[in-house]
């Protein structure tokens, strides 16, 4: 059984506590937004922004965006302004375990909880491939520096293979266990024991959609729909499609030609759009597409496959209208529907956000209404589905991973 | 089956074109005998617009990502009988039959072990010896006084070891070297197959591998087996130059992800590996999950016939 350790130090352990000890995990942490801390995470964040390929991968710059310094204190700005004159405090120990779907997706709940001054464990995928391998790079590098070597003594990244002493040691040790991942995973720990107080953030599987209403998008003109595919570029290929805000399924709202012409243009408008902003695939992420594709057709959830390239969106229009695909890196699935209430069959409590163009904020609101909170936590439109500042989920993580102190 | 017989008994003297023609119209066949017998894959030719007769080459044979293996109903998946592995491990071996150390417990062939593709693929490549220790005790340890006396006993001969690949390191070399034991040189070789993934973990390169098996374990050559499992194991084998070589009955291409068209040699891309062993699934036609640069055809300095290629780290996925 091999444990190794990714960051601060790469080396390999035969056990887990041999990476994280008594040691470490009864350390003092660092007070809530320390200098340290947003010293270290500015530091990544210029990092991540300096590399090369970062033009080119959108879930990079936003990941770099998210950590520069005047975000970040303005992350704190606000926090504070929410918690008059109480005094933020860490929790202690987090645990992340990060979604093996998202590699990246895990900085951003790693950031926060560092700011708050916890101590973080974190257990990446054992697929370490790009950009994870990037990231954990970078971590590695910076976590070796002197000037950070507080943020390196209270911080670990780990990967193991799954297994269930390893996460119940640490689960058992753990003040937050942030879990992100299939069903399955976060129902696994949620069954493991915890000191007492432990508290549980959990991040299952949701997905998310977009909704055209057709003859408007026909009707735009063309800056306004070259926007729109813009907008639309932005809320699905950030974070690699991957995030609970990314759609998946792209719905044409009207009758079945304008639907047509709709969706034809907006395909090839986003494809333009991806090309102008340098967007590029990887192999993996074909790979991940054709398999995808091919298992489509042979479950005949589609009946035919016509081969895109890796500049190319990909879409299926499956005979079943409210599956959702669970793929990423630019693979949806589209639907004709007659009308906006025609989702509420197909919507369900794992529907996160919907992104819109071409309706009155009224129709969504009706919408919502039908809907009582079954499906769509946010009806927001294109371009707005990934929220600034409040990193995952739309949730105050900030807030979920400090205590407040009172003192009179 | 006649055709197969006489590609596996000389895995690398076949010249390319007529290699290629044998196999287009055996891989041919098998396509069409799996469009017939299993609807899914029938389902996946005909939703890409496949063409029977737009089939001029092997690159225009339809390809299934390796994991649908799992994530499809496609028929018995598990690996065919090793004939393709003990083929290729034959050719290494050479005319005489060497003692053969085995790194795995003999357990493994025992009971449950006895029906498990690893189980089959060890008493296939045993009968290639003239002699066997299984290295490890029913706990994984290195049953190292067996193992000196076994030597012993064959003073004199070169001795072939063969494990998978992290095995070998974890449980042969690194406890000999504790020991600081080394088994004297007899000249012999070491076959490994099996995922790099620990050992790239470990930061152990190829070059460290070889150095250390020829130091503590006493060979002379070192042959990585690549392959995979569904179509019977390490049957592209390293040669002395460090290339692996395809046998007369396997093939490997090499495709660009931007559109999957197929890339010339010393162009990086994913391999896809084709297979004429029999399988109870359609797997004679697959897109692995590792990368890969074809170097050449028939004319590698090993003297070895057929296309030849490296596999690019990390070798465990993309």
């Amino acid at each position: 059984m091999f444990v190794t350790e990714l960051a601060p130090v790469l080396r390999s352990a035969v056990r887990l506590e041999h990476c994280v000890d008594e040691g470490f995990l009864a350390q003092t942490p660092l007070e809530s937004f320390s200098r340290q801390g947003i010293d270290f995470l500015a530091a990544l964040g210029q990092r991540i922004l300096a590399h090369p390929a970062v033009r080119t991968r959108p879930a990079w710059q936003a990941m770099g965006d998210e950590l520069r310094r005047a975000r970040l204190l303005r992350l704190v700005a606000l926090y504070k302004s929410g918690v008059e004159a109480a005094m933020p405090a860490p929790l202690g120990v987090v645990l992340h375990i990060a979604p093996g779907a998202v590699e990246t997706l895990f900085v951003q709940s790693f950031a926060l909880s560092l700011l708050a001054g916890n101590l973080n464990v974190v257990r990446v995928s054992q697929r370490l491939v790009e950009p994870l391998s990037f990231l954990i790079g970078e971590l590695r590098t910076l976590m070796q520096e002197p000037e950070h070597r507080e943020i390196a003594a209270r911080n670990r990244f780990l990967t193991w293979p799954h297994a269930a002493e390893l996460n119940r040691y640490l689960a058992r040790r753990a003040d937050v266990r942030m879990i992100g991942g299939s069903d399955e995973t976060v129902t696994t720990f949620h069954a493991m024991p915890g000191p007492v107080g432990a508290k549980e953030i959990s991040f299952p599987d949701r997905t998310s959609s977009c909704a055209i209403a057709a003859r408007r998008y026909l009707e735009a003109d063309e800056a306004q729909a070259r926007a729109a595919a813009e907008r639309f570029f932005r809320d699905a290929y950030w974070f690699d499609q991957r995030s609970a805000s990314s759609p998946r399924n792209v719905y044409f709202i009207g009758d079945e030609a304008a639907c047509e012409e709709a969706s034809a243009m907006f395909w090839e408008r986003l494809e333009h759009v991806l090309l102008a902003e340098g967007w590029e695939s990887s192999a993996a992420n074909e790979r991940a597409h054709l398999a995808f594709a091919y298992q489509q057709l042979a479950e005949e959830r589609v009946d035919c496959y016509p081969s895109f390239t890796a500049a190319q969106p990909k879409r299926l229009r499956l005979s079943d209208p409210a599956a959702k695909p669970h793929c990423g890196g630019g693979m949806f699935a589209e639907q004709f529907l007659p009308s906006l209430a025609s989702l509420v069959p197909l919507t369900g409590p794992s529907d996160h956000t919907l992104v819109y163009f071409g309706f009155p904020r009224e129709e969504l609101l009706s919408l919502a209404r039908v809907l009582r909170g079954r499906g769509y936590s946010r009806l927001v439109p294109l371009g707005e589905a990934n929220p600034e500042g409040a990193f995952w989920d739309g949730r105050d993580l900030l807030r979920e991973l400090t205590r407040l102190i009172v003192v009179r | 089956m006649e055709p197969l017989e006489s590609l596996l008994s000389t895995p690398y003297a076949l010249p390319i074109e007529v290699k290629h023609e044998r196999l287009l119209a055996e891989l041919l066949e098998q396509t069409r005998r799996w469009s017939e017998q299993c609807p899914p894959y029938r389902r996946i030719l005909r939703g890409i617009g496949f063409s029977w007769d737009r089939v001029h080459g092997l690159e225009d044979l339809p390809l299934l990502p390796i994991e649908l293996l799992r994530r499809l109903d496609l028929g018995d998946v598990v690996p065919p009988a090793p004939t393709g592995l003990t083929s290729v491990v034959a050719a290494l071996l050479g005319p005489v039959r060497p003692p053969m150390i085995v790194c795995d417990a003999a357990s493994a062939l025992k009971g449950r072990g006895a029906g498990t593709p690893r189980g089959q693929e060890i008493r296939a490549l045993a009968a290639l010896g003239s002699d066997h220790l299984y290295a490890l005790d029913d706990s994984l340890s290195l049953r190292v006084d067996d193992l000196l006396r076994f030597v012993q006993l064959h003073a004199g001969e070169p001795l072939a070891i063969f494990g998978n690949t992290a095995m070998v390191w974890e449980h042969l070399m690194e406890p000999l070297h504790e020991k600081g034991v080394r088994l004297p040189h007899h000249g012999g070789l070491l076959l490994h197959s099996g995922c790099w993934k620990r050992l790239v973990d470990r930061a152990v390169s190829n070059e460290q591998y070889k150095d250390a098996a020829r130091q503590v374990l006493g060979v002379s050559r070192v042959h990585n087996l690549y392959g995979i499992a569904e179509q019977g194991g390490g049957v592209f084998a390293e040669c002395e130059c460090g290339h692996f070589h395809a046998p007369a009955f396997a093939e490997v291409l090499t495709r660009d992800y931007r559109r999957w068209s197929i890339l010339p040699p010393r162009v990086e891309g994913v391999i896809q590996t084709l297979s004429v062993v029999p399988q109870t699934f359609p797997g004679h036609s697959l897109l692995t999950d590792h990368l890969g640069v074809i170097l050449g055809q028939d004319d590698c300095p090993c003297g070895r016939l057929g296309t030849y290629f490296r596999v690019l780290a990390p070798w465990s996925g993309m």
